[in-house]
């Protein structure tokens, strides 16, 4: 079998299906068996930061208040100047 | 050029007396056919069909049926070629789908991919490997040797030649 044959035939014969034919297409091969895509939305979240800090200098916060789901999930670079 | 494949087929014993007795398999066109509609096989691996029957589907009475595959078109995606071929095709239609309108995406599976591609250019057998590293196995911890299957699913009827069931006794 020579695939690089068959597979040109076959994406020929994709291309020249109108939209309709093609949406048929998918649904006699079974797409509406398949399970719905995931849509990746990016997480929000809103935290509280109390600064206790009077010291110039750099320090690492990762005490901060946010929403559970970010809790403890990053620090924060805190620069007191 | 055709090729002759050996393949063994788990199913009930009462499946197994139709099919001797009327000479066909019956389709499989569930959406678990993960390689589309047609009949399935595990090529030269009897074991694979015998754990089919007992692990996988729990069958109190179960039989094997061998069939030798006698087919000319053979979609082998164990083969790089063919597996290229495959993503090349998957990836013109996702982008065709993705461009419709309406409805919403859906992840396109390969058992659909397999299904358009036979519609659009029929082919006699498609053949890939299944991992079964997953599958508890005893060795599996101490090597990296991963089981697999090779798996059968025939398209072309026609090309399922001497059905025979096979004894079991070595089990």
């Amino acid at each position: 079998m020579d695939i690089k044959q068959y597979s040109k035939e076959v994406m020929q014969s994709i291309d020249s299906l109108t939209d309709e034919q093609f949406d048929k297409l998918l649904i006699e091969a079974g797409i509406e068996k398949c399970p719905l895509e995931k849509i990746e939305i990016p997480p929000s979240f809103s935290f509280t930061i109390f600064v206790s800090r009077q010291e110039a200098g750099t320090y690492k916060e990762s005490n901060l208040y946010s929403t559970d789901s970010v809790r403890d999930s990053f620090v924060l670079d805190l620069k007191v100047a | 050029m055709n090729e002759v494949l050996l393949g063994f087929h788990g199913t009930t014993v009462a499946n197994a007396e139709k099919i001797l007795q009327e000479g066909r398999f019956k389709i499989s066109a569930d959406e678990d056919e993960w390689l589309g509609e047609g009949v399935y096989f595990f090529e030269n691996d009897i074991k694979q069909a015998y754990y089919w029957c007992v692990k996988e589907r729990n069958y109190k009475s179960w039989a094997i049926l061998k069939g030798d595959i006698k087919a000319e078109i053979i979609f082998d995606l164990t083969l790089t070629d063919h597996w290229e071929e495959f993503l090349k095709i998957l990836k013109e239609i996702e982008k065709r789908y993705k461009k419709r309108k309406d409805g919403t995406p859906r992840k396109l599976l390969n058992f659909v991919v397999l299904n358009i591609i036979y519609k659009q250019k029929p082919y006699d057998v498609v053949r890939a490997v299944f991992d079964v590293s997953e599958a508890e196995t005893p060795t599996f911890k101490r090597t990296n040797i991963k089981p697999v299957q090779i798996q059968l699913c025939v398209r072309n009827h026609d090309c399922i030649r001497n059905i025979e069931r096979m004894e079991c006794k070595w089990i």
